[in-house]
């Protein structure tokens, strides 16, 4: 229902990108419908850029538009060249006066990003493109859209072509084989765990496992009896931002009530670097290569 | 027209009740385990029968499902005990062992820990340390500000913890708004739940609760004096400001000890008193024993509900208290106010 529109739309850009130069368009713009069906009409020729999202920041910078951001929020901290740009606030909290007074052609956002404060900016004349990133496939399409929009398509279309040549590999490797009984915890206590309907229970999939907590939709607080329950083989953490405290894994180990589940006799948990798998960018790929060599190991 | 139920005859079937209860809550779960495996399990840990049942079933009855049963009657009785025992040192129904400030102030300490990191060495016990750290720091401040030479004034002393409350919660949003991707960390913390501590917890906790209990039933004619007016009190021979002390100090160790290990529970502590002075009558001498007693079993059956209604997710048990408490207590009051 959704994808068909989308398609076109691409098609549109990527064709309207084939034989669009600023030359050929003195007026100068371009007009999109972004994901949430909003028109935007954007300059022809980028150059000033405020991502509001770590995963637009990335996929920004994956197709060579770092040099055009000038404003990021405080988590967009990778990669190290969009470190340095100034930032506008937290993806949620950002000032939208900053935001204008830093005078960008394009803003950038995500379905994540404070809607209210998005129409601010909108209201105050400037392009905001939303995103709406749930699976792999909108990640590749907004790693194109944003290369037709800066003017990197090449870049853009390699990368997504390298990102899902290394996808299919995984993927492939990963068919066949006798399904390994997967679990996520993002957080130990109490265990908060990716169930159906989250990024995390779809890397899993595509790595050949299969995630215990399914049946609970989206990320859920989970009884420590069910994890005994259901006796996971491979346990897959989020490492947590705070350094000081314990590791998460090492937390796992020694926790007396889980020491029957196989993952943990085993020792079969790997820690996730948690951006890799919230941030829905170009890394997602790296990520799903963890898995892929966590659920294999 | 009711005459009000001989209270040791209440406290006898209250036991039973909350044996039943925590029987219950061990036998029920995710996983189906019989009854009679169950009480195997647990009878094997100091009778010779011999295991036929699995190492994981017997790490969901020993580990898990057991020692959570006795957090929760544990974390109930100290929350319900230090209600009944403030309301009645205030004179106030609004009274609940979090009152001072005293969450708050552990709700701060928690999310220091969570955010920052401190406190690296303790291992898992840096949260409920913190926690009970600043609790008690909390109530010292607002102790410190509402005295008054020797004497502590009753309405300085609930205006004081309004303000330091107020300000350490400012702390917390502070820090949850600083915290980023932190955030569900403390977010967790402040629901409130009893899932996935095992025994250290119960150990850390049991002493607290114990000590506490024994101490608050050994001044309950103390507390009934109290209930006329500090200075009735007076004249009866009760040392008014040192029992007064001597209760703020119990409640303060007893309150901080279960929030540091449950998070911040809310209902239990308010309501179990009111309910069980409805039912039997204001005297603390079976006031304190049936509130722990009540406040037990409403917690576990409350952390049982949460764990199986959408199991294998678990509310945050605070929902659940407040979900079916507040109704029953509500019923409760339309009913009294009738008959009287």
């Amino acid at each position: 229902m959704k994808p068909v529109p989308v398609l076109i739309c691409v098609s549109l850009l990527l064709v309207m990108a084939g034989c669009t130069t600023i030359d050929e368009h003195p007026a100068g713009t371009v007009t999109f419908t972004d994901d949430c069906g909003t028109t935007v009409e954007i300059a022809a020729h980028v150059e000033r850029v405020v991502s509001l999202a770590p995963s637009e920041t990335e996929i920004c910078c994956a197709v060579g538009g770092c040099p055009l951001l000038v404003g990021r929020t405080d988590y967009c901290t990778y990669p190290a060249e969009a470190a340095a740009v100034e930032t506008v606030g937290g993806p949620r909290t950002f000032s939208v006066e900053k935001v204008i007074g830093l005078e960008p052609d394009l803003v950038l956002a995500t379905t994540v990003t404070d809607s209210i404060r998005v129409q601010e900016i909108r209201a105050a004349g400037l392009p905001v493109v939303v995103f709406r990133l749930e699976t792999i496939e909108d990640i590749y399409r907004n790693i194109e859209i944003l290369g037709t929009l800066l003017g990197t398509s090449d870049d853009a279309l390699r990368l997504v072509a390298d990102l899902s040549a290394r996808e299919a590999g995984i993927e492939s490797a990963s068919r066949g084989g006798e399904p390994v009984s997967v679990l996520y915890v993002l957080w130990d206590e109490p265990l908060y765990v990716a169930g159906n309907n989250t990024f995390q229970n779809d890397l899993i999939v595509r790595a050949g496992g299969v995630n215990i907590m399914s049946d609970v939709e989206g990320y859920a607080t989970v009884s420590e009896e069910s994890v005994v329950n259901r006796a996971p083989q491979v346990i897959i953490a989020s490492r947590e931002h705070t350094s000081g405290l314990s590791r998460i894994s090492d937390r796992l180990l020694s926790r007396p009530a889980l020491a029957e589940v196989p993952a943990i006799k085993e020792n079969r948990i790997c820690e996730m670097e948690p951006d890799l798998v919230n941030r829905p960018g170009p890394r997602v790929i790296s990520a799903l290569e963890m898995f892929s060599r966590c659920i294999h190991a | 027209m009711h005459t009000r139920l001989n209270g040791r005859h209440v406290i006898v079937i209250l036991c039973l009740v909350l044996a039943a209860a925590m029987l219950l809550g061990v036998v029920v779960g995710e996983s189906r385990i019989s009854f009679t495996r169950a009480m195997a399990i647990i009878g094997s840990t100091f009778l010779p029968i011999p295991a036929d049942w699995s190492q994981s079933e017997e790490s969901i009855i020993l580990l898990i499902r057991l020692p959570r049963v006795i957090l929760a009657a544990l974390v109930g009785a100290a929350l319900a005990v230090c209600g009944a025992v403030l309301q009645s040192l205030f004179r106030n129904p609004m009274a609940d062992p979090f009152l001072l400030g005293i969450s708050n102030g552990a709700a701060l300490g928690a999310s220091l820990v969570l955010v920052t990191g401190v406190g690296v060495g303790v291992g898992i016990l840096g949260v409920p340390l913190a926690a009970f750290a600043f609790g008690l720091g909390t109530i010292y401040i607002v102790y410190e500000l509402a005295r008054v030479g020797n004497r502590v004034p009753v309405t300085t002393l609930l205006l004081c913890g309004i303000a330091v409350a107020a300000f350490m919660s400012a702390g917390t949003s502070f820090l949850l708004f600083l915290s980023g991707e932190n955030l569900h960390q403390i977010v967790f913390w402040l629901l409130g739940g009893i899932s996935g501590r095992g025994w250290d917890y119960v150990l850390l906790l049991l002493p607290f609760v114990i000590g506490g209990s024994v101490l608050f039933f050994s001044i309950s004619r103390s507390l009934n004096a109290l209930m006329f007016g500090e200075e009735s009190a007076q004249y009866l021979g009760i040392e008014v400001e040192s029992q007064k002390k001597i209760i703020l100090v119990a409640v303060s160790l007893v309150t901080g000890a279960a929030v540091s290990v449950s998070g911040i529970i809310g209902f239990v502590g308010l309501i179990t008193p009111h309910m069980v002075r409805l039912w039997i009558g204001p005297d603390h001498r079976i006031l304190i024993p049936v509130s722990l007693l009540f406040g037990a079993i409403l917690l576990v059956l409350a952390d049982l509900a949460s764990r199986v209604l959408l199991a294998p997710n678990e509310l945050p048990i605070g929902i659940i208290t407040a979900l079916c408490g507040a109704p029953f207590f509500a019923y409760l009051l339309r009913r009294r106010g009738r008959e009287a």
